[in-house]
């Protein structure tokens, strides 16, 4: 019988592997992989990129044997970023079907100058859409913008993939990659900044219960998977062995 | 002259302060796999709450497997270890007393799900049954 392989992200030449998972740091960690495939950050008119990014189908006994993780996030996080990127981002980020969609059918405040009440509104209002996408039954996919984080974790865990957090991606890549991968600080170094979402207001100054609670109705085993592998860390020092 | 009990009041600071401690000690100990009962080897548990008794003798714990399954399995499982959790959460805890540990399932998220179902009933069927308009696809990525 043939081996079961997990198809990941990976650099051309290093042991480097990762499971995508979008809104989750999947940015930085594209243009790190560029870094360490061609030595120099891509620039905007290399027009092979991203399609140059390489990926491998890797046995679990191959996978351990390498530097092969994925992220999680905290879902009150993802969501802000989804909601200041995708929604009240710049032009050519935001995803006009959902804009639209919000307009028509729900409440969606627009312009330079909002009011944290009006972002609230939009917040509840997008939460609203993501609870009918993620509800669907009718066979189409979720989009992995939104997609429940946990959905992939069944073959990270069988394939022993290592979780990091996002907010501690940089020392906790270093420390699994125990030297493995050359010139991995340089590069990180070299990826100036994180595809960071500019945020016309803070996180906190939006954030109410009412929203809180929402974001843990949709993504109930989300805040769990995070809670886990952030007590871990912060317990062994190490990445935790997640059971599913 | 004794103060009149206002017995509708939440818990007090003390309450809070001590079930939230004994929650990070039971993650914690739960992280580091330190129970030895074969039923919770495969299963990573989160403590959503807990929930002391005024007088402070009695923890109720809610707890979860990850994925929200065989919850009920999990809270009998715990209970079963509740003699050696007790011992652990003592020696951590910074308290004279040991409280008792009752394990309950958490439906919290279950119990939100819910009322988010029924209160958006309407809407979804409302929201579900219009066409959307062209829904452009993430950059590819060999796991999408």
């Amino acid at each position: 019988m043939t081996e079961r392989r997990l198809t990941l992200t990976s650099a051309r030449h290093q042991p480097f592997n990762y499971l995508v998972s979008l809104k989750v740091g999947s940015t930085f960690l594209r243009n790190l992989t560029y870094v360490l495939d061609h030595g120099k950050p891509y620039s905007q008119q290399e027009a092979d990129y991203p399609k140059s990014l390489h990926s491998r189908a890797l046995t679990r006994e191959e996978l351990m044997r390498e530097v092969s993780f994925f992220v999680v996030r905290d879902p009150v996080s993802r969501f802000f970023s989804l909601y200041f990127d995708k929604v009240v981002g710049t032009p050519e980020n935001r995803f006009e079907f959902i804009t639209e969609k919000l307009r028509t059918h729900r409440i969606f405040h627009e312009g330079p100058e909002l009011t944290l009440e009006q972002h609230r509104e939009n917040c509840m209002s997008l939460l609203g859409f993501l609870g009918v996408r993620l509800r669907r039954n009718n066979g189409q996919k979720i989009n992995p913008h939104w997609s429940q984080q946990i959905s992939r974790l069944g073959a990270a865990v069988e394939f022993g993939l290592k979780p990091l957090m996002l907010e501690k991606l940089e020392p906790q890549l270093l420390q699994i990659a125990e030297g493995r991968i050359e010139g991995l600080e340089a590069a990180m170094g070299m990826v100036k900044s994180r595809n960071r979402s500019p945020r016309p207001v803070e996180i906190e100054d939006v954030l109410t219960p009412k929203v809180y609670n929402k974001i843990v109705t949709l993504y109930p085993a989300d805040i769990q998977l995070y809670d886990l592998v952030k007590t871990g860390w912060e317990v062994l020092g190490h990445p935790p062995d997640i059971k599913l | 002259m004794a103060k009149k009990q206002n017995t509708s009041r939440g818990p007090g600071q003390r309450q809070l302060r001590v079930g939230e401690s004994i929650r990070r000690i039971l993650s914690e100990i739960f992280a580091r796999g330190e129970l030895h009962d074969p039923e919770l080897a495969h299963v990573s548990i989160t403590v959503g709450e807990v929930r002391m008794s005024p007088d402070l003798s009695v923890a109720t714990v809610y707890v979860l497997p990850l994925g929200g399954e065989n919850a009920l399995e999990v809270s009998r499982a715990l209970a079963r270890n509740k003699g050696e959790l007790r011992h652990l959460v003592t020696k951590e805890l910074n308290i004279r007393f040991s409280p008792d540990l009752r394990f309950l399932p958490d439906l919290t998220f279950d119990q939100m799900a819910e009322t988010e179902r029924l209160l958006n009933l309407d809407r979804v069927k409302q929201d579900l049954a219009k066409p959307d308009i062209a829904e452009p696809q993430p950059d590819p990525e060999p796991n999408d």
